[in-house]
């Protein structure tokens, strides 16, 4: 039985790999249907990912699927909660190449306190976590501290006027 | 028309206000990798105080792999059953996971008799671990493997057959695989083990390109309905139930979507007893 479960290991292993790289395709295979899975199955992947975080379609709107596609292709999509992980993959993408929305940065501080890294992947925190953000939009520091069962809890602290705000306006 | 569940849905937060404010709900599916233990939502916990019975249901336990099924996601498994209080679960013939990759999907398995052999051990292992009894779906693909040894109704009978597994049907997925593969589901219908039939699911789907594509975000069309209709006629299904997943309709339309449900029931069961007569 070990070689029969290591021979079906290893067919749908590959069988996974070439539907993730879209090809190439085992000798014999049924072209139409892995051609039509691969797509299906990053669809599903970025739709996914769009479901668990609206904040990347508040930035990147009609274009979200089109370029989260682009930035997920070649990472395997990761055990457990991949919405998460794939979303906090495109958002830091989109940091890197520019400001992005408050709503965005005060959800990757969500995701940071409430998940820590291990072995390269998120897996949900037991301890408190406290963390921060600097909102640029709004000129707002934020310092938020979670605990498992609790509510989260927060301050934020006013570091500069937003863009186009005088200081008469703030009170 | 006996249906000692009757018409159930998939629960969903989406459509949780829907469900709720429905009447005569039979039941109603939940399933387990959307559900925190330390956050179930408020209305499914009314929903399981008034006595609405819960089934179940897993996706991620790859009983189709190579690898013995994850304990940890079995046992949250039984504890969502548990806390649900449910008295059957159900899983897929499907693989979602190999060599630590994940796939997202549930995939078909090769059927080939070796596969079948490791697939035997994984449930009837599964089945030792569950405090509930199981049901086993069958699943839509777009995609075959080369070299089956067997159709996918005999492969996922002599599965619940040597396993001792109940079946839930997937009217929708069969009719899917059928029309993308050019078979009849009719005749696919008399090879699986109906006595073994737990419940029904039924999803709409759309056309893409050439293939039909499960997407569970359309209505149920003519299609599926037909299928049901001819399951109907052979037998009373305990439990049919919609699954919606996307692109959530009006409650009006889901309320439309259930009543033809429940109009093809009828009519398979008219036939079953013109057929008796």
């Amino acid at each position: 039985m070990d070689t029969a479960r290591h021979r079906l290991g290893s067919m749908e292993a590959e069988f996974i790999r070439s539907l993730s790289a879209d090809g190439p395709y085992s000798s014999g295979s049924d072209l139409r249907g892995m051609r039509a899975t691969s797509q299906l199955l990053r669809a599903k992947r970025v739709r996914t990912m769009a479901r668990a975080w609206p904040e990347l379609a508040g930035v990147l709107g009609n274009g979200l699927a089109e370029r989260a596609t682009d930035v997920l292709a070649g990472t395997p999509l990761p055990p457990g909660d991949h919405a998460v992980q794939d979303g906090l993959i495109v958002a830091r993408h989109l940091e890197a190449a520019g400001p992005i929305p408050d709503s965005l940065r005060l959800r990757m501080l969500g995701v940071r306190l409430r998940y820590r890294r291990k072995r390269g992947l998120l897996v949900q925190r037991l301890r408190p976590a406290l963390g921060f953000a600097y909102l640029r939009q709004s000129g707002r520091l934020i310092c938020a501290l979670r605990v498992s069962g609790l509510p989260l809890m927060s301050i934020s602290i006013r570091v500069r006027s937003p863009p186009g705000v005088t200081a008469a306006d703030v009170v | 028309m006996t249906l000692p569940l009757g018409l159930g849905i998939g629960w969903r937060p989406e459509l949780a206000l829907a469900i709720e404010r429905r009447e005569a709900l039979g039941f109603v599916e939940v399933t387990a990798e959307n559900i925190r233990l330390d956050d179930i939502p408020p209305a499914l916990t009314r929903m399981v105080a008034q006595g609405v019975p819960v089934i179940v249901h897993g996706l991620s336990l790859s009983l189709g792999g190579a690898e013995q099924p994850d304990t940890r996601r079995l046992d949250h498994l039984i504890r969502v059953a548990q806390r649900l209080g449910a008295r059957l679960v159900s899983e897929h013939l499907a693989f979602v996971r190999a060599e630590g990759m994940e796939a997202g999907h549930l995939l078909p398995v090769p059927r080939t008799r070796e596969a079948l052999e490791v697939i035997v051990e994984n449930v009837a292992w599964a089945k030792r671990m569950l405090p509930f009894p199981l049901a086993l779906e069958n699943i839509a693909t777009l995609v075959e493997w080369p070299g089956a040894a067997m159709d996918e109704a005999s492969f996922l009978a002599e599965l619940l057959s040597r396993t001792d597994t109940a079946l839930l049907f997937d009217v929708s997925n069969m009719y899917a695989n059928a029309r993308n593969g050019g078979w009849d589901p009719a005749v696919a219908l008399g090879r699986l083990p109906l006595g073994r039939l737990a419940y029904v699911h039924v999803a709409g789907g759309t056309v893409r390109g050439d293939l039909y594509h499960d997407t569970h975000a359309h209505a149920v069309g003519p299609g599926p309905l037909a299928l049901l209709e001819e399951l109907c006629s052979r037998i009373a299904p305990p439990g049919v139930m919609l699954e919606r997943d996307d692109d959530f309709p009006r409650e009006s339309e889901l309320e439309a979507e259930l009543e033809a449900i429940r109009m093809a029931i009828a009519r398979g069961a008219a036939r079953r007893v013109g057929n008796r007569n």
